[in-house]
């Protein structure tokens, strides 16, 4: 017994201090320029359904650097004042995991307020040696949507959504109606349970909801697709445009000196492209199915009146499936008649029944970034350090396949090679048609334009304005948008190339 | 207590207060002039742009817009919530039961506790498209004319302007029935002899006296009203088609969802203008009238 313990003992201890070693070289690998001892920052979410996976994945990187991570969770209601107020106490949270709502992120990034993710999305990611650079770790639609309007990329996606229509089986069944394949079908059957007596679908014109844009930013990007080659004028040597590659465009963006130029060329301004003129009809024809409370409803009331067997459609994102399957459940415990199922199918194909524009591909879905992380710039460098570590951890393939696993999130990861939870699979689909992130948008590109197209969509659903005044109103909001915008980014506008492109026009943009 | 003793306590007991008031109100007005001189979103500095904020706004259509939806908004409701209140305060005073009174007094200023957020939901859940409204229109057999309340150009306004029904309690009411109950019974004998009628006292006695509580609710009101947005927040966001669009929201707007505070700014001086000449123009009238 003595012998084994003077054995014993010397191993124990050896692997002590082994350990105890190995803790502080793996610790001290990751040590900042003026870290305190006991560093600390705080991650701010109202992602309420991710908060257990974070701070799981949190503890796991305090093992690993020794920096301590607080993810706070914060109310949704006014969440965009909360996070005003956190700047200008000039002490904000180390970083932030929210919802790029309106381009709200890209303002304080144009603010000079937000670190640049260009600085490091090129360089490998220290968690996940496998991947070549950190950028290559993501999913290409939504790390290409988390740039802005000038392609700066001040937030990096965390999850990333897909829309579809959703549908009751019940309420098709009985209306004679199967999942379209065209647009011209499934407006022909929205017509057809209208007048059969049957409520198709319900839409929100409302600024607290998107269905609008979605659609609109779907038909938009089939019928442009063409015009991609006159947008993308400043591009790598060699490009080529196949409308075919979804791949083609990758490391590609369309800066904001080049939407100017498209936008005063006629390209892609709403007044002067035949495609906003045929967006707006098939929207119009669209219309047609709607109930007629669209001018009250906010998005919420829309799922409310679907869930409730009220109506045939719905156009919803992957974040609803689960609340949409639970309230069924209850359903069909309290209510068994009025139960059903649903079923999804992707946005409809257009094709030349309705239009002879989209010559360059068919339809792309919509899936867009989601969650989205930016963080501030600190007076204390090494928090911003520290916030980048974490959120490179955070985005590891297995760490962020950990905080899915410990979370409700039923949107899907922004990370390759990883799913999202059961059940958003109907709602995904694979992007066949090479595009742009954001490429063109019938909403304009900050909030203030966004806001006014509410309002004229308002005006223009409801009878009050015609179509031409419509798109030249919409013109008008994009073109000031553009001017605001053009001012912001001065030094970065490439004014050479803007002059011989627009030649005359060149001085209306630039002061 | 010496002249110094009671002159330091004096200073000691008014200057915390007026401290505050020179920070919280004070200056944050005197600021707003200066403010509205600057292009500014409130996060960067900005930049000096003089009356370019004022002469932006007078070009502004929607500015114009929101100014008719205030004008009518003002129109309907001051009326309503400065006289309304005269009436429940006279029905109050005019109950012969002391303890009924005292009834409908609490009931009557009861809404007053509630946080006003709390009632704009409850509106909301009643003007809801499956809310209470309709429920209700529907039960009764007019299943036909239920709408969405709040979702029709036409009638957004009025619904918004409706949520203050019955428009007798309030504030208001509290200080007319004050005024009531400081009227001298003597008068009220004295035309009980000559053989008037509840309707003459009221017209030719109680509301020539009342003229200063008029006076106040109306100034009262027209500054509540010109600076109310909360329910617009809430449910109508200014529109359907910009139909609630007051200029107090338009101010909110700018300065919260557009981040153009200095523009906002402006608007808030043009606004607090208007408020002054209203209430010049109503102490001019009814002193007048005194």
């Amino acid at each position: 017994m003595g012998k084994n313990y003077t054995k014993i003992v010397p191993i124990l201890v050896g692997m002590v201090l082994f350990y105890t070693m190995s803790v502080q070289a793996s610790v001290n690998k990751y040590h900042i320029k003026g870290m305190p001892k006991n560093p600390h920052i705080i991650m701010a979410t109202y992602y309420g359904e991710s908060l257990s996976g974070l701070r799981y994945v949190a503890k796991e990187f305090k093992k690993e650097t020794g920096i301590d991570v607080t993810v706070q969770g914060i109310p949704y209601v006014s969440f965009k004042m909360w996070v005003k107020s956190q700047f200008l106490s000039k002490n904000p949270p180390a970083m932030f995991m929210l919802e790029n709502v309106g381009g709200y992120v890209w303002n304080y990034g144009q603010n000079g307020m937000l670190v640049d993710f260009d600085k490091y999305i090129n360089k490998k990611n220290p968690f996940y040696p496998a991947a070549k650079t950190w950028k290559s770790e993501f999913k290409t639609v939504p790390l290409a949507s988390a740039r802005d309007i000038n392609g700066n990329l001040w937030c990096i996606p965390y999850t990333t959504y897909a829309v579809a229509y959703l549908y009751n089986k019940k309420m098709t069944k009985k209306y004679g109606v199967t999942p379209p394949k065209t647009w011209k079908q499934f407006i022909a059957d929205g017509v057809k349970i209208k007048k059969d007596g049957g409520n198709p679908i319900r839409v929100s014109l409302t600024t607290s909801d998107a269905q609008i844009d979605w659609v609109s930013d779907i038909i938009l990007g089939c019928l442009l697709r063409s015009k991609i080659p006159e947008i993308n004028l400043i591009h790598a040597k060699g490009w080529k445009f196949n409308p075919y590659n979804p791949k083609c465009t990758e490391n590609e963006k369309i800066t904001l000196d080049e939407r100017i130029v498209a936008f005063q060329k006629g390209i892609i301004d709403p007044a002067k492209a035949p495609a906003f003129k045929v967006c707006m009809k098939m929207l119009k024809d669209y219309s047609r199915m709607w109930c007629n409370d669209y001018l009250g409803l906010t998005g919420s009331d829309v799922f409310n009146f679907f869930t409730n067997g009220q109506n045939a459609y719905m156009m919803q994102g992957t974040w609803a499936i689960e609340p949409i399957n639970e309230l069924l459940k209850i359903m069909k415990i309290n209510h068994p008649k009025r139960a059903f199922t649903w079923g999804a199918f992707p946005f409809p194909n257009i094709t030349k029944e309705t239009t002879d524009l989209a010559t360059a591909g068919g339809v792309n879905q919509n899936t867009n970034m989601r969650a989205t992380i930016m963080i501030p710039k600190q007076k204390e460098k090494w928090k911003e350090k520290a916030a980048i570590l974490f959120s490179q951890f955070i985005t590891a393939k297995k760490n962020c396949a950990n905080v899915f696993k410990h979370s409700e999130l039923y949107d899907l990861p922004a990370i390759k090679g990883l799913k999202g939870k059961k059940g958003t699979g109907a709602l995904t689909h694979e992007n066949k048609f090479a595009t742009f992130y954001p490429f063109v948008e019938l909403w304009g590109y900050d909030n203030e334009t966004r806001v006014k197209y509410e309002t004229l969509n308002q005006l223009y659903f409801s009878g009050r304005i015609t179509m031409d005044e419509y798109l030249k109103r919409i013109s008008a909001n994009q073109r000031a948008c553009l001017k605001r915008l053009a001012r912001i980014y001065s030094k970065q506008l490439n004014k050479k190339f803007m002059k011989k492109e627009l030649g005359k026009d060149y001085k209306q943009w630039v002061d | 207590m010496g002249r110094l003793t009671s002159f330091f306590l004096g200073w000691g007991f008014i200057i915390p207060a007026m401290v505050l008031v020179i920070i919280f109100i004070a200056w944050p007005f005197i600021y707003a002039f200066n403010l509205a001189a600057y292009s500014t979103n409130g996060l960067t500095p900005g930049y000096f742009v003089g009356f370019g904020n004022f002469i932006a706004l007078f070009k502004d259509p929607l500015f114009y817009t929101s100014f008719k939806v205030l004008g009518l908004y003002l129109v309907i409701s001051v009326p309503l919530q400065t006289f309304a209140p005269l009436l429940g305060a006279k029905m109050i005073y005019s109950l012969k039961s002391d303890k009924l009174g005292y009834f409908f007094r609490v009931i009557l200023v009861l809404p007053l506790i509630v946080p006003g957020m709390v009632s704009i939901l409850v509106w909301q859940q009643i003007y809801y498209s499956n809310g209470a409204l309709n429920a209700f229109l529907s039960a009764i057999g007019f299943g036909q004319v239920t709408i969405s309340w709040v979702g029709s150009p036409d009638i957004a306004l009025y619904a918004l302007i409706f949520m203050a029904v019955p428009f007798i309690g309030g504030i208001n009411m509290l200080i007319y029935l004050a005024g009531f109950m400081n009227l001298p019974t003597s008068l009220y004998e004295s035309a009980k002899l000559e053989g008037a009628g509840w309707w003459h006292i009221f017209k030719k006695i109680e509301c020539p006296l009342l003229m200063p509580q008029v006076r106040i609710s109306f100034i009262l009101s027209i500054v509540g009203l010109i600076q109310y947005y909360d329910s617009i927040v809430v449910m109508t966001q200014g529109g359907p088609a910009n139909s609630t669009l007051l200029t107090s929201y338009y101010m909110f707007e700018n300065a919260f969802e557009f981040g153009k505070l200095g523009y906002a700014t402006a608007i808030g001086i043009i606004l607090f203008v208007i408020c002054l000449i209203l209430t010049f123009i109503n102490l001019k009238f009814m002193k007048d009238r005194a």
